[in-house]
């Protein structure tokens, strides 16, 4: 019995110590933590609607509105969706119009060297100022405007068919 | 009788430190934890895509390694055998928090790209293997050494394999651009096959260059 207690407090103290420095130590880092994460998330909207001078969130997670001084300028959209060999989330940029204003992934775990040129600004590029119906792989649509990256079609496409729905949920209205 | 007590002492002091110093390096050659104990293999072929991963991937089971093997060391004649993993455990986990959150908090980009890595540490079996191996078999300073040791084989060799990975198979070392720039580089080098790869022919070189009768 005196065993069996000592065995209790031992691994009482040890779990208490270890609590107590936890907490502390994320006391100390918790507000750096959350502010570079919501500095990143700013960062990454700016670049997706470089006009815009602030976001408000409409739908928690998933729609931005985009304003200069109070006027709407345009949207930014959560895309997310399963890639080859991971999720791959991102943000979609849409100007007043409706045309993609820029994409920008956020979370990848594509095979690097292929798929993960995902991430690429010359990848990226060719969706700046395209319409819904144009975000689609040349070879899957013909009205398609999106040249895949050479042996990682499956990550070009998935991402691809990403950012479409995320624009179509959009505009009919799911999103609000 | 003050005359002969004196040397022994010195001789005893002095054969502490050779010691001391053998635990120190036996770690970096001889033991390698990567090349012979062959430990902890998943976070060193995960995190050596390139050598900035590898060598933050190297400082952070630095700090856990030294760490935690003092404090089994400390705690070794209080903890009972019967729980000793537990403890061990709850001491790992609680100093690769505390890394995982500092490098959460003031390097954010080196902590996204070693992603899930760090939380990792707590199983990465080197660490555990040298706290029961070791640790709690020997004095505070004897594992302060052995941990520092450990460390410096683990981050030399996982930085080196980084290096090597990144320079075939992006034709950069450390981010910077050492082949030309029209260099094909090799994927495999960067996809999981290349560490196994690589860190095979690292094991077959020590083999051949370090051990005593090893190599045929």
């Amino acid at each position: 019995m005196k065993g069996a207690l000592r065995l209790l407090v031992v691994l009482f103290l040890v779990c208490g110590i270890a609590a107590g420095s936890l907490a502390f130590v994320n006391a100390v880092t918790k507000e750096r933590i959350a502010e570079f994460a919501r500095l990143e998330k700013v960062e990454a909207m700016q670049k997706v609607l470089p006009q815009a001078e602030e976001f408000i969130e409409v739908t928690p997670g998933k729609l931005w509105e985009a304003r200069i001084g109070g006027e709407v300028v345009g949207r930014v959209l959560a895309a997310s969706t399963q890639g080859y060999s991971g999720p791959i989330e991102s943000l979609v940029g849409l100007d007043a119009a409706g045309a993609v204003s820029g994409v920008r992934v956020l979370v990848q775990t594509e095979t690097p060297g292929l798929g993960a040129k995902i991430t690429g600004q010359a990848y990226l590029a060719q969706y700046q100022g395209k319409k819904a119906e144009e975000v689609a792989l040349k070879r899957d649509d013909p009205a398609g405007r999106i040249d895949a990256i050479t042996a990682a079609t499956i990550s070009s496409r998935a991402f691809t068919r990403a950012v479409r729905k995320a624009i179509e949920d959009y505009q009919k209205g799911d999103l609000k | 009788m003050s005359t002969e007590a004196i040397p022994i002492p010195v001789a005893a002091r002095q054969r502490t430190r050779s010691r001391l110093g053998k635990e120190l390096t036996k770690g970096i050659i001889v033991e390698n934890p990567i090349l012979i104990i062959m430990l902890g293999l998943c976070a060193t072929l995960a995190c050596s895509t390139s050598a900035t991963d590898a060598f933050g991937m190297g400082l952070a089971f630095t700090f856990v390694m030294i760490c935690s093997n003092v404090v089994v060391a400390l705690v070794r004649k209080i903890t009972p055998h019967q729980i000793r993993i537990p403890v061990f455990i709850t001491v790992i986990s609680t100093f690769v928090t505390i890394v995982d959150y500092a490098m959460k908090a003031y390097t954010p980009l080196l902590s996204r790209s070693l992603g899930v890595f760090v939380p990792l540490i707590v199983v990465n079996c080197i660490v555990m293997g040298r706290a029961e191996a070791f640790a709690s078999r020997n004095g505070v300073a004897a594992s302060f050494m052995d941990g520092v040791g450990m460390s410096i084989g683990f981050t030399l060799i996982i930085t080196l394999l980084g290096a090597i990975r990144e320079l075939f198979g992006n034709g950069t070392v450390f981010g910077l651009r050492v082949l030309p720039a029209g260099y094909q580089p090799f994927l495999i080098f960067i996809l999981p096959p290349g560490a196994f790869l690589v860190i095979g022919f690292m094991m077959a070189a020590q083999k051949k260059f370090f051990q005593k009768g090893g190599a045929k």
